[in-house]
């Protein structure tokens, strides 16, 4: 079986100043499809660099990371961009909704990149507005929205186009605690029934809870990697 | 403060080198343009009153001509009147010359004639005390001197005219006097140093009578210089004034370079007001670079303020970045136009050249009053473009300042009060036009021409908005990044009105003046095609230098009328005069013909046939539009003119259509120009033919009759058009200098407004980038913004600019010149504006879309 995400001895240096920080130190990491997994840490542990190397919107400084047995260092920009808009979905802490678009048109973004007949676009939005319960907000501007409600729209469009793989960076980082909840099971539910693999970057042990599996993050290495409480390894 | 300055300031100034840059060229450009245009016009002027002063040498008082010089006898009486110490007559004619002697030239070929001499006719023995000759009464060469009155056909010439074509003592000067080559000995170079100035050292000298018989002005002078005790000076004036005749008047040598200061007044005026264009666009350069500095350090200023920097200080903190700007492109911008007046001299001193007659400078003055001025302007722009975003980002509260830190403005601008604003400023453009015309205050033309542009700046806002409505939906088509790119304009709006409003005023003036040249030019085109009815016009080589220095043989003028093929002769002859103080032009031609043959248009229309036969009966005359309007006169008005037989009183029977010249003119019949100037010479001539005659054949037999002496330019009707539209074109093309400099302030404007944009919004194209847009749709979404800013400004422009040609043409034209021009709009002025500035600001956008498709996605995205 191809996992869905593989990192093999992938290291990440960042400059800081004349020095290098190492934010991934030779992590080794598979994922399989299907399933919901929580990668833990504390600030800096490098969690989001994982994230952004699987969503392949940045680049390892040695190993390599495979999403659906694709290596992404093989990958042109095109590919990455096609692999992106056609294989993966990300939620981000801070919604990243467009304020230029309506939320429909912001949960549809993903499709109109691709080139999606608009109608098209927009009816299959409507549909994942109406998984995530904002079908009365299709139309209202994102400014408008609450913290739970943005976040709502957010991972309805890492939905319309069906990825394999839903990237979640601290989905619940900017949320209130009961909002955090209604959105964690919502992901967890609705990539359960699309049949993708959820992986999600958090800090709330809470949000972790809701994984199958956990795997915490220290100084860039995988430190643990357990079944959440109630689940299988 | 200075430490705050250097770390809050100068830093960031430093880390936005780019956006720095662009701003502060955008002012450089501005000011180098004023600057340039200043220099040039006050050089051009300059030379002249360096050659005024240069030749007048010593003397505070002169008598000169009001009309075509005086009579020489006049001068022993001058010389005898009681307080005059020195008394010295002059003839002063400009003329086309080569060096070395006479040499066969192909006839009309002027350009052998390659240097243009003014020569000074003067009586050595009167000079002394003038010291106009050298600069120490023991340098002069008196032998020289006499040389010049015992031998006929020689001058003394400059020691820079000698240098620059290798000339000495016994060497040969060619002149085109007339249209004949005439050889000139050098037997004296000239030492003076002012004389090396004047005309770049151009000057001849030789004695007074080889210049009148030469140039034929037998029996006149141009002036009598005069050496007066400054006490006794206006007791003098006023003696001479009591006797002297219509045609003379004494007066201060300085009034001359007034007088020509005068009449180019409207000209340089109207350059300078131009040159501000550049300057009042790259206003809005600083204003967004300062207010897009205010809303990216929004969070900064807020936790600044939190701390207990006060108010004032902030607001310092802002101006300081708006006067750094300024100054640097101020001074930048002086020493750009220091470079570019060379290239404005030499077009601003051709047109003074042929449309006032005033002689060309090449020397470039660089006066400091003006650069300091340029710099002035400079920060002067930059401050005030800078005070509002400084005093909005100073009137935030701490508090609402870090909530509001990722807004890209602090509150919504009230976009409906800024353009009730603007069309509050636009009836009031509309009054100040209607006073203008009213009270005929020319100045009340430019006052209108910017409140037209400050109130299409106040509707720029909303413009905004409705150019977004307009383009989403049409961007839609085009995908999503299209759409995205559109849209951006509302969300930016604050911003983008800015660089809709800068994209305005250049292409509002790009538009009014090519509507108000495209009008002037057909206009023109309309008055030679109906006034140009000769088949050939006749002049001697050098004439347009010469002017009434000119006179072509009589033989040849009545030998014209003889030749086959010839039914009709006009001859012509034009000279100066000065009426209430202002220069103006008065033509001989013959009415006869005019009623005949020529089509004279009259302004409110009439018969110009009658006028023509009242005028040529009555010994009444003509006007030119401008003369009617400089002078205030109008059909039925009588004129008193100072003629050289005195003062003559004429009746005005029409006045008519003319743009040769805005000084004026006063046309009558050559048989009353020949009683009242005493002068019944011809300088040109137009010929018209029989019909079926060949145009061809008469010009042979024309340049058979004149012989192999004479140079001559026998000019078909419609090459004489055709020079005509060329000497008009001319004319403009530094118009279209500075528009394009304009055009290209604005573009900057776009460039940095649109960088700016993109850093600002660095998350949001990388959230783009993360759900899978490809580079090309963000480079489309970058590209389509720029292109809508530059559509929604061009098509802006296009209305404000239609409203800007209205008032050059029916209030700045008119009140400053006196000519009317027809309005004539050619649409494809609007489309070709429109096209120009749409795919010039879609260019513009290349810059920021390349910075938006390079950044760093996931550094944007963890960036928060």
């Amino acid at each position: 079986m191809i996992p869905a995400l593989r990192f093999d001895q992938v290291v990440k240096e960042f400059p800081l100043g004349e020095q290098r920080v190492r934010a991934l130190d030779g992590l080794s990491l598979t994922i399989p499809p299907g399933g919901f997994t929580a990668i833990v840490g504390r600030s800096g542990s490098g969690k989001s660099t994982l994230l952004n190397l699987a969503a392949g919107i940045d680049a390892p400084s040695a190993g390599e990371v495979w999403v659906e047995g694709r290596a992404l260092s093989t990958l042109d920009d095109d590919a990455l961009t096609r692999l992106r808009r056609e294989r993966v979905g990300v939620v981000y802490q801070f919604f990243h909704l467009l304020p230029t678009l309506d939320v429909r048109e912001n949960v549809a973004l993903p499709l109109l990149l691709e080139g999606r007949p608009e109608r098209s676009a927009l009816e299959r939005a409507d549909a994942l507005l109406a998984e995530v319960g904002m079908s009365a907000r299709a139309t209202a501007r994102p400014h408008t929205l609450s913290g739970g409600e943005m976040q709502r729209a957010a991972v309805a469009r890492a939905l319309v186009h069906e990825p394999a793989l839903v990237l979640a960076d601290e989905p619940t980082g900017n949320l209130d605690s009961r909002a955090a909840v209604q959105v964690v099971e919502l992901l967890a539910d609705l990539v359960r029934r699309h049949g993708s693999t959820l992986v999600m970057v958090t800090h709330s042990r809470e949000a972790a809870e809701a994984a199958d599996r956990v795997v915490t993050l220290s100084d860039g290495r995988v430190v643990s990697d357990t079944a959440a409480a109630g689940h299988g390894a | 403060m200075i430490a705050l300055l250097r770390v809050l300031l100068l830093r960031r100034l430093a880390r936005d080198r780019v956006r720095v840059a662009l701003t502060v060229l955008g002012v450089a450009l501005g000011v180098s343009v004023f600057v340039a245009i200043r220099l040039a016009s006050r050089s051009a002027l300059a030379g002249f009153g360096d050659t005024v002063e240069a030749v007048t040498g010593r003397a505070n008082l002169q008598v000169a001509a009001s009309a075509d010089g005086l009579d020489e006898r006049l001068y022993a009486r001058i010389r005898r009147e009681p307080g005059v110490e020195a008394a010295a007559p002059v003839v002063e004619v400009n003329a086309l010359a080569h060096a070395g002697p006479p040499r066969a030239v192909a006839a009309g070929d002027p350009s052998a004639f390659d240097e243009t001499l003014m020569v000074l006719g003067l009586d050595p023995f009167a000079e002394g005390p003038f010291a106009r000759l050298a600069d120490e009464p023991d340098s002069l060469d008196r032998e020289g001197l006499l040389a010049l009155l015992a031998r006929p056909a020689t001058v003394a010439i400059t020691r820079t005219l000698a240098a620059r074509h290798g000339l000495s003592v016994g060497d040969t000067l060619t002149v085109l006097a007339s249209g004949a080559p005439c050889a000139l000995e050098v037997v004296t170079v000239l030492g003076s140093e002012a004389l090396q100035q004047a005309m770049g050292g151009n000057v001849v000298l030789a004695d007074l009578a080889t210049v009148q018989e030469v140039f034929a002005r037998g029996g006149r002078l141009d002036r009598v210089d005069l050496i007066v005790p400054e006490r006794e000076l206006e007791r003098v004036r006023s003696s001479l004034t009591a006797w002297l005749p219509a045609g003379a008047r004494a007066e201060r040598p300085i009034a001359r370079t007034q007088q020509v200061e005068n009449l180019v007044r409207a000209f340089s005026l109207n350059l300078l007001a131009l040159s501000f264009i550049a300057v009042f666009v790259s206003t809005f350069l600083i204003f967004n670079a300062v207010a897009l500095a205010v809303v990216r350090q929004r969070r900064d200023i807020g936790v600044l303020r939190a701390l207990g920097l006060s108010r004032g200080r902030v607001a310092t903190l802002f101006l300081t970045e708006g006067l750094l700007l300024g100054l640097t492109g101020g001074v930048l911008g002086a020493v750009l136009g220091s470079v570019g007046a060379w290239f404005a001299l030499a077009q601003v001193g051709r047109t003074l050249s042929s449309l006032y007659l005033v002689a060309q400078t090449t020397r470039l003055w660089v006066e400091p009053a003006t650069l300091l001025a340029g710099v002035t302007i400079g920060v002067g722009s930059a401050l005030l473009s800078a005070l509002a975003p400084a005093l909005e980002a100073a009137s935030t509260p701490p508090g609402a300042t870090l909530r509001e830190g990722s807004r890209i403005e602090a509150r919504a601008p009230r976009y409906g009060a800024i353009g009730l604003a603007g069309f509050a400023v636009l009836a009031v453009a509309g009054a100040v036009a209607a006073w203008t015309i009213a009270v005929r205050q020319p100045l009340g033309g430019f006052a209108a021409a910017f409140l037209v542009l400050a109130g299409f700046s106040l509707l720029a806002p909303l413009w905004t908005l409705a150019a977004e409505r307009v383009a989403s939906p049409i961007a839609r088509r085009f995908g999503i990044a299209a759409a995205l790119g559109a849209r951006a304009l509302r969300e930016n709006a604050a911003r983008a009105s800015v660089v809709i409003a800068a994209i305005m005023v250049a292409v509002g003036m790009l538009v009014a003046l090519t509507v108000m040249v495209g009008s002037f030019r057909l206009t023109v085109d309309t008055w030679i095609t109906q006034t140009i009815r000769g088949d050939l016009y006749v002049e001697p080589v050098g004439h347009q230098t010469s002017q009434r220095a000119t006179a072509l043989p009589r033989a040849l003028v009545e030998g014209a009328a003889q030749l086959p093929g010839v039914a009709m002769v006009d001859t012509y002859r034009g000279s100066v005069m000065t009426v209430n103080g202002r220069i103006a032009s008065v033509v001989g031609v013959e009415f006869e013909v005019q009623e005949r043959r020529g089509q004279l248009t009259f302004v409110g229309g009439g018969d110009s046939r009658a006028a023509l036969e009242r005028a040529r009966l009555g010994g009444g005359v003509i006007v030119t539009e401008s003369f009617a309007h400089r002078h205030r006169v109008r059909t039925g008005d009588t004129l008193t003119l100072p003629t050289p037989t005195g003062e003559a009183r004429v009746r005005i029977e029409g006045v008519s259509y003319d743009y040769s010249t805005d000084a004026g003119a006063v046309l009558m019949d050559r048989s009353l120009y020949a009683r009242l100037w005493n002068d019944d010479r011809t300088q040109s001539l137009a010929l018209y033919l029989e019909p079926g005659a060949s145009s061809d054949s008469v010009r042979a037999a024309f340049l058979r009759l004149a012989g192999p002496g004479l140079l001559l330019h026998v000019t078909p009707n419609q090459a004489l058009r055709q020079r005509v539209l060329e000497v008009f074109d001319e004319t403009f093309r530094i118009t279209w200098v500075l528009q394009t400099i304009a055009v290209v302030v604005s573009v900057l404007g776009v460039i940095s407004t649109l960088t700016t944009l993109v850093l600002q919004r660095r998350r949001e194209l990388a959230v783009l980038r993360a759900a899978g847009a490809r580079r090309s749709q963000v480079r489309t979404l970058v590209l389509v913004e720029s292109g809508v800013l530059g559509a929604a400004g061009a098509l802006l422009g296009c209305v404000a600019g239609f409203v800007l040609a209205l008032l050059l043409v029916h209030v700045i034209n008119r009140e400053f010149f006196g000519w009317s021009i027809q309005l004539m709009v050619d649409p494809s002025v609007f489309v070709r504006a429109v096209v120009l500035m749409t795919v010039t600001a879609t260019l513009a956008g290349l810059v920021p879309a390349r910075l938006a498709t390079a950044r760093d996605t996931a550094g944007a995205l963890r960036v928060e």
